[in-house]
C-alpha cells in the first residue's frame, strides 16, 4: 500500500488508478493478439510501396472527392502529414477541402464532442446527399 | 474577416472578364465562396478556395466549394509552380503582414494573377481624414478599432511596389460606384483590380 501525502501524491494515484481500469476495460473488449495485428497493419502501411518517388502518383486514379480534416494535437496522424495528402491530392486536381481543428485531447480528438466538427461532417454529407 | 453584401460584389464581372474559360482557379481568403461560385457559373473554371477563419471556412464548404484552411501567411509551400491557371487575392491583401512575399507567391503557382484592394488615395478617404477621421465606406467598412485592414494603400503605392519588384501589370482597371475612372483615378477612384502575369 501507498501512504500518501499531499496533493500531487493523490493526483498521481488516481491516474495510475485510471490507467488501470482503463487497461482492465482494453484487454476485455479486445483480444491481445488482433490488437497487435490491427497496430502493425496500421504501422506498415505505405500507400507508396509500389510508387516510391511520389504520392500524387499514387492518387492519378483517383475520381472521388475528398474531405481531410486534422486535429491539431494529434501526434499520430499529425496535421503535416494531412498536407501532404491534400497537397498529392491538388496536384492531381481533385476535389478536397481541408479542415484544421483546434484541439487538446491529441489522438482521441476525433473521439470527443467538438460542433464545429459536427457540423462540418454534417455539411459535407449533405452537399453528398444533394448532388445525388 | 470579410463583410458580404451584394454591394461588394461589382467587381465580379471584371474579374470574370479576366478568367479564361475552363481555367484552374486559386482565389485566396476566399470568404464564404461567393467569388468562386460566381465563377464557375459563369466560366465554369475549376475553383479551389483558401480561408483560415473556420468560420468562413465552413460557410465555403458549405456553398459546395473546395476550401483547404491554411494562413496565407505561410505561403502557399502546399502547391506546385504554375499549378493554377489563376490565383486571386480579391480585397485581402490589405490585411496582410507579408505583401511582398505573398504576390511572389501567387506568381509563383499562378500563370496570372488577379490583385483588388480598396484605394486609400481616393477623394472621399482623404475627405475623411481631413475632417480628423479614419474613414469608413462600402469599400472600407470597419471602424478604426475593429479594422482588419494593416497595409492600406493607394493606386500609387501599388504601382510603385509593381515597378520596384519588377512584376509586369496586363490590365489594371479602377471603380467608383461601379463605372471606370480614367481621370486622375488615385484620387477618383474607390476600387483597384490588377491583372499581373509572371515575366
Amino acid at each position: 500500500m501507498l501512504l500518501l501525502i499531499g496533493d500531487s501524491n493523490l493526483l498521481l494515484c488516481q491516474s495510475l488508478l485510471n490507467l488501470n481500469y482503463q487497461g482492465d476495460k482494453f484487454a476485455k473488449e479486445f483480444d491481445a493478439n488482433t490488437y497487435i495485428r490491427m497496430t502493425k497493419a496500421l504501422d506498415y502501411y505505405d500507400p507508396t510501396k509500389q510508387n516510391k518517388k511520389r504520392l500524387s502518383a499514387v492518387f492519378k486514379k483517383i475520381k472521388s472527392k475528398f474531405l481531410v480534416i486534422s486535429f491539431t494535437s494529434d501526434w499520430r496522424f499529425s496535421p503535416s502529414r494531412s498536407k501532404e495528402i491534400v497537397k498529392s491530392l491538388l496536384d492531381n486536381n481533385i476535389n478536397v477541402s481541408y479542415a484544421e481543428i483546434s484541439a487538446e485531447s491529441g489522438h482521441d480528438a476525433f473521439l470527443m464532442s467538438n460542433d464545429h466538427y459536427h457540423e462540418i461532417l454534417n455539411s459535407f454529407f449533405k452537399n453528398i446527399f444533394k448532388s445525388k | 474577416m470579410k463583410k458580404f453584401d451584394q454591394n461588394s460584389r461589382y467587381d465580379f464581372p471584371i474579374i470574370e472578364n479576366w478568367t479564361h474559360q475552363n481555367s484552374k482557379v486559386l482565389d485566396l481568403g476566399c470568404g464564404d465562396g461567393s467569388l468562386l461560385n460566381y465563377l464557375k457559373e459563369k466560366k465554369d473554371i475549376k475553383g479551389f478556395g483558401i480561408e483560415k477563419n473556420k468560420d468562413n471556412w465552413l460557410l465555403s464548404l458549405k456553398n459546395n466549394i473546395d476550401v483547404i484552411q491554411m494562413d496565407l501567411e505561410a505561403g502557399l509551400a502546399g502547391f506546385e509552380t504554375n499549378s493554377f491557371d489563376l490565383v486571386i487575392l480579391s480585397r485581402t491583401i490589405q490585411s496582410m503582414n507579408h505583401i511582398e512575399e505573398i504576390i511572389h507567391e501567387m506568381m509563383r503557382v499562378g500563370k496570372e494573377v488577379i490583385i483588388t484592394f480598396p484605394n486609400f488615395g481616393y477623394w472621399k478617404n482623404r475627405f475623411q481624414i481631413m475632417q480628423g477621421n479614419m474613414p469608413v465606406s462600402d469599400e472600407l467598412p470597419y471602424k478604426w478599432f475593429e479594422t482588419p485592414n494593416i497595409h492600406l494603400c493607394t493606386i500609387q503605392d501599388f504601382d510603385n511596389l509593381c515597378r520596384e519588384n519588377k512584376i509586369k501589370v496586363e490590365q489594371r482597371l479602377i471603380l467608383t460606384d461601379k463605372k471606370s475612372v480614367n481621370f486622375c483615378p488615385n484620387l477618383f477612384g474607390a476600387l483597384a483590380l490588377y491583372k499581373l502575369v509572371s515575366k
